[in-house]
């Protein structure tokens, strides 16, 4: 029953006005006496209309030449799956390790709607939605019994259990396979898909941004936080844990879908365990509860090849490198293991050093001396799987030196934008630990 | 009738007979006062009453209803608010954001409508927004608005919490050592702040007090419990004065009296 | 529940053995109904790959009670250990001193693990901590599948005579006998090594009471280390025996045995050793009958689905597991 409070009204402080609505996790209005000039509100303004344009227009066709409509979609595709893994991460506290069978549900649901049951893409994008919230539903009511890190390893094995025999079930995925998912716009017209992507994407954030600034997503926070001063708020603590689940869900199943149909082709192989840390990977490095590093950080993942591609020289450098990487990962591997525990400031001089030596490497004219022999029994090392030791590599060095993320980075552009001061120093560590999930 | 009124509530927790035979009664806008040693069952009762536990024997009535079956944010519907011994706050958010929250339920628009972008949602934020910050303003923390409430020193920690609580629109305020990390100034100019909070907002407190001299002064009936029983009852003073309560409090010797004071 | 007032008086005289009587009790009851239902070759088989879950889920205990974090790596220890093994043996080391360069490497992994990561990470939630191992092993994963690609390889069986021994019938090859006997004289090794020696008993300190243990002179982070080398020894000596047995790929342990000997922690309670390793054993039988029986017909994939339901069966039911306390 809604109660408002009435008996405030009789009393004789006056209530201060104000306008605008403020919610936990992004950038306020800190210092009421500071009002951006109109050249500052312009200067803001050209920031979002060039990063629109960039997005858009200058990226896909100016940068990329009109060539990587499909990475670009495969972008989106992650931002959004990395929104959901954060909506359960991020907002409702539940570490889930097993996300790539939120995303495949969704996946093989909209190829089964569209191809067996013949039914347009937007009906398959819908029943995977739905199918996704209800699993995560169902989920979410085990996570009401069991929590913490407990409730991960059941979500690990959930994950295995759906790549196993969820996603073995002949009728409907097909078995061993796959099932077709053929492309909306026409067969390798990735182009206007990206922006199909990119609308959905546009969609999620929007629910997401609607959620976090009402009561379902302040319930979140709390519940995620401390569940027992939440119910005393009047939160149904049990409901709104398996809400959170449910919108996770939705913004999976969604992805699944248009994963699904990006790559033509559904087929168990592709949901495995490795992909399910990917995500995790990449919402931690993105920054949990920044929509905007998610996004980057996810689309960063997704990105990866097509920027090693993209570097001059970058791929057949990385095949000259042969054993290079892993012996000087090893070297300084073993002299870290040797001399002791690492102070922080010390693992960050490492990584720029070792930055720099690889960036020289790589980039720089300078010729590689290679490290002879080669491996026996091994065949030379291949540039595509160069992403697969970047990525745990930044997720490491997130956790341990910066454990906001790129979100944590992009806090004082999100600050500035929001119409404060600029301020380097805001978003300190404080704000953006993961919180223990009542362990 | 009374607002509250616990019948014989008992508990046990594996071999600890926590509470047992524990009844209170509380009429509308008094303010009543539970003291007792450490671990005499204080917070245990608060946690049967609020519904963080349920007892094995007796029923919580609540205006003359029985809410003993009832879940915590139910309860919190109803009107009975309470406060932490160790802060019960959402430490991450700040303190603006907490009373937000805490006025979940005065949030009127359905929270899945509110996702798809019902334009009720807009509206109700703001009025909720409006009356946190009139409840800031009233208790004068208006300054920590924006503050995020992991940083806060400990004094206004607990000046958060009573505004946080009071956000929930009360009508049966539990505190829980509200005072406690208090010297005795603060503590009596606490007593000043709750006297008048009970006026303003019309509420009815039940308070888990350790200083004696803030009880005697603010209460206007008072349960002493040791070892989860109702130890004496009755006017402050009275209790106070009553030889087991000091006994308890103190052990055998009655000349130490006078620490009480 | 009514009937679960009934147990109490059996409760209360057996105490803490509660846990234990239970189990094997269950495991007596088990036994002979596989037998009865012509099931024994699974029974057998899967005590056998129990036995290496068993293993693994002895370091994951181990690692809980020093750091109080669930090492996801634990599975890359063992899979790192066993591409060493490789590397020796193809380069022709004799296979004796390559499993002990095998073992000598995981312990480094285990070593560096610590150092750099757990180490500065001491205060972060455990959650933190959790992410950080998954990290780890997705770091080794990652550069296990950029040396060597996904093929399949073999290596060598350190036994390779398959019709010596003969259990119930059942002929078991040298190499899975090797497996159980070397499991459970580790299992009892570790075992007398935590209940009655100091070191042992220091190890146990530190876990309980990191504050105490250091101020009575124990090096609490000497320990932490001993402790991670010592659960990435179990993890390589896990790998490098079953390797030889399927075959291995990049992150192999990871995706087929780090479930079930999380779950076989689960089943002793994260907090005992024997439970965890007697956890493995059931956990390999559940497994191995599983397919074996394969009741559902239409069902795909009915080792992960069994473990799945058998986790969290175990979580709902009895969360402190069957020999942990309660």
């Amino acid at each position: 029953m809604a109660r408002t409070l009435t008996r405030l009204k009789k009393s004789p402080v006056k209530a201060a006005p104000s306008e605008v609505v403020s919610t936990p996790g992004t950038p306020k209005l800190d210092n009421p006496e500071f009002r951006p000039s109109s050249g500052g509100w312009l200067a803001r303004g050209g920031v979002l209309a060039f990063v629109a344009v960039l997005v858009l227009w200058l990226g896909p066709v100016v940068l990329l030449g009109s060539e990587e409509w499909f990475a670009l979609s495969l972008a989106a595709v992650y931002a959004i799956i990395g929104l959901s893994l954060n909506v359960l991460i991020g907002y409702t506290g539940t570490i889930s390790l097993g996300h790539q069978a939120f995303v495949g549900i969704g996946a093989f649901a909209s190829a089964y709607v569209v191809t067996e049951l013949e039914q347009p893409f937007l009906i398959g994008v819908l029943v995977a939605a739905l199918i996704g919230v209800a699993q995560a539903m169902l989920l979410g009511g085990l996570a009401l019994r069991v929590t913490g890190l407990y409730f991960a390893l059941i979500t690990l094995s959930y994950g295995l259990f759906a790549q196993d025999t969820l996603f073995g079930i002949q009728s409907i995925t097909g078995g061993g396979s796959g099932r077709e998912a053929p492309l909306p716009t026409g067969p390798d017209n990735f182009a206007p898909y990206y922006f199909i992507c990119l609308a959905f994407l546009a969609g999620v954030l929007f629910i997401d941004w609607r959620l976090m600034q009402t009561k379902g997503g302040r319930a979140l926070l709390a519940i995620r936080e401390n569940p027992r001063v939440a119910s005393t708020f009047g939160i149904n603590v049990r409901a709104y844990t398996v809400l959170g689940f449910g919108v996770a869900g939705l913004f999976a199943g969604v992805g699944g879908a248009l994963l699904a149909h990006l790559n033509g082709f559904v087929d168990s192989t592709e949901f495995s365990f490795s992909l399910a840390l990917v995500f995790v990977l990449m919402t931690v490095v993105g920054g949990l509860r920044n929509r905007t590093g998610i996004v980057i950080g996810s689309a960063f993942f997704a990105l990866l090849d097509l920027l090693i591609r993209k570097i001059p020289g970058l791929d057949s450098r990385l095949e000259n490198l042969d054993t290079t990487i892993p012996v000087v990962l090893l070297v300084v591997g073993l002299i870290v293991a040797v001399t002791g525990g690492l102070k922080k400031a010390w693992i960050r001089a490492g990584i720029g050093a070792a930055v720099a030596l690889l960036a020289i490497l790589l980039i720089s004219p300078v010729e590689v001396p290679l490290i002879e022999p080669q491996i026996a029994g091994f065949p030379p090392l291949v540039p595509e799987t160069f992403a697969l030791v970047v990525g745990p590599v930044l997720l490491l060095a997130t956790l341990v030196l910066y454990p906001g993320g790129i979100g944590q980075q992009i806090r004082p552009i999100q600050h500035w934008l929001a119409g404060n001061r600029l301020d380097l120093h805001v978003g300190g560590e404080a704000d953006v630990q993961i919180t223990d999930v009542r362990a | 009738m009374s607002l509250l009124e616990t019948n014989s509530l008992s508990i046990r927790f594996g071999g600890v007979q926590a509470a047992s035979d524990v009844s209170v009664k509380i009429g509308e806008w008094e303010i009543v006062g539970i003291i007792g040693p450490n671990g005499a069952g204080k917070t245990t009762t608060f946690n049967m009453i609020t519904g963080f536990y349920k007892p094995n024997i007796g029923r919580v009535r609540y205006r003359g209803e029985d809410i003993t079956d009832l879940p915590v944010h139910k309860r919190a519907a109803l009107g009975i608010g309470r406060t932490f011994q160790n802060v019960g706050l959402v430490k991450g958010a700040t303190v603006r954001d907490n009373l937000i929250t805490a006025q979940h339920l005065q949030a009127s628009y359905g929270a899945l409508p509110a996702m798809l972008g019902s334009p009720d949602a807009f509206a109700s934020e703001r009025t909720l927004k409006a009356q946190a910050d009139d409840i800031l303003e009233v208790l004068g923390l208006a300054r920590l608005a924006d503050t995020r409430v992991a940083g806060l020193p400990y004094g206004d920690l607990k000046r958060v919490e009573v505004a946080t609580v009071l956000a929930t629109d009360p009508d049966l305020l539990l505190l829980d050592e509200p005072t406690s990390g208090m010297g005795p100034e603060e503590a009596h100019a606490f007593g000043d702040t709750l006297l008048a909070l009970r006026r303003d907002f019309g509420l009815t407190v039940l308070m888990i007090e350790h200083h004696v001299p803030l009880v005697v002064s603010v209460c206007d009936y008072v349960y002493c419990l040791n070892f989860g029983q109702i130890l004496a009852e009755g006017l402050p003073q009275e209790v106070r004065n009553h030889p087991e309560v000091v006994r308890a409090y103190l052990g055998e010797d009655p000349d130490e009296l006078e620490n009480l004071v | 529940m009514a009937f679960k007032g009934l147990l109490d008086p059996v409760k209360r005289r057996l105490g803490d053995r509660y846990g234990m009587t239970l189990g094997v009790l269950c495991g007596a009851v088990l036994t002979l109904v596989l037998f009865a239902i012509g099931q024994k070759e699974a029974l057998v088989l899967g005590i056998i790959a129990g036995a290496s879950y068993g293993l693994l889920g002895l370091g994951l205990v181990l690692v809980y009670k020093s750091s109080g974090v669930f090492n996801f790596a634990q599975g890359e220890f063992g899979t790192v250990a066993v591409f060493a093994l490789y590397l020796a043996t193809t380069n022709g080391v004799p296979y004796v001193f390559s499993v002990i360069i095998a073992l000598i490497v995981a312990g480094l992994l285990g070593l560096l693990t610590e150092r750099a990561v757990i180490r500065p990470l001491a205060g972060a939630p455990r959650v933190t901590l959790l992410v950080a191992t998954a990290g780890v092993s997705l770091l080794c994963i990652g550069l296990e599948f950029w040396i060597a690609q996904p093929e399949p390889r073999q290596v060598a069986a350190a036994l390779t005579r398959n019709d010596r021994v003969s259990i119930f019938g059942i002929f078991i090859s040298d190499q899975r006998l090797l497996i159980f006997v070397a499991i459970a004289v580790i299992a009892a090794a570790l075992a007398y090594f935590f209940s009655r020696t100091n070191l042992g008993l220091a190890v146990l300190a530190a876990s309980q009471e990191p504050t105490a243990t250091n101020l009575v002179g124990i090096s609490v982070s000497r320990i932490s280390t001993l402790v991670w080398v010592l659960a990435a020894v179990l993890g390589g000596v896990a790998g490098v025996l079953t390797a030889p047995l399927f075959g291995f790929t990049p992150a192999f342990l990871t995706s087929t045995a780090l479930v079930p000997a999380f779950t076989a922690a689960v089943i002793g309670g994260f907090t005992s050793l024997p439970g965890a390793f007697l956890g493995g054993v059931i956990v390999g039988v559940v497994q191995a009958v599983a397919s074996s029986l394969n009741l559902f017909d239409s069902v795909p994939g009915p080792q992960t689905a069994s473990l799945f339901a058998l986790l969290v069966l175990i979580l709902l039911v009895r969360p402190q597991g069957l020999l942990g306390r309660s």
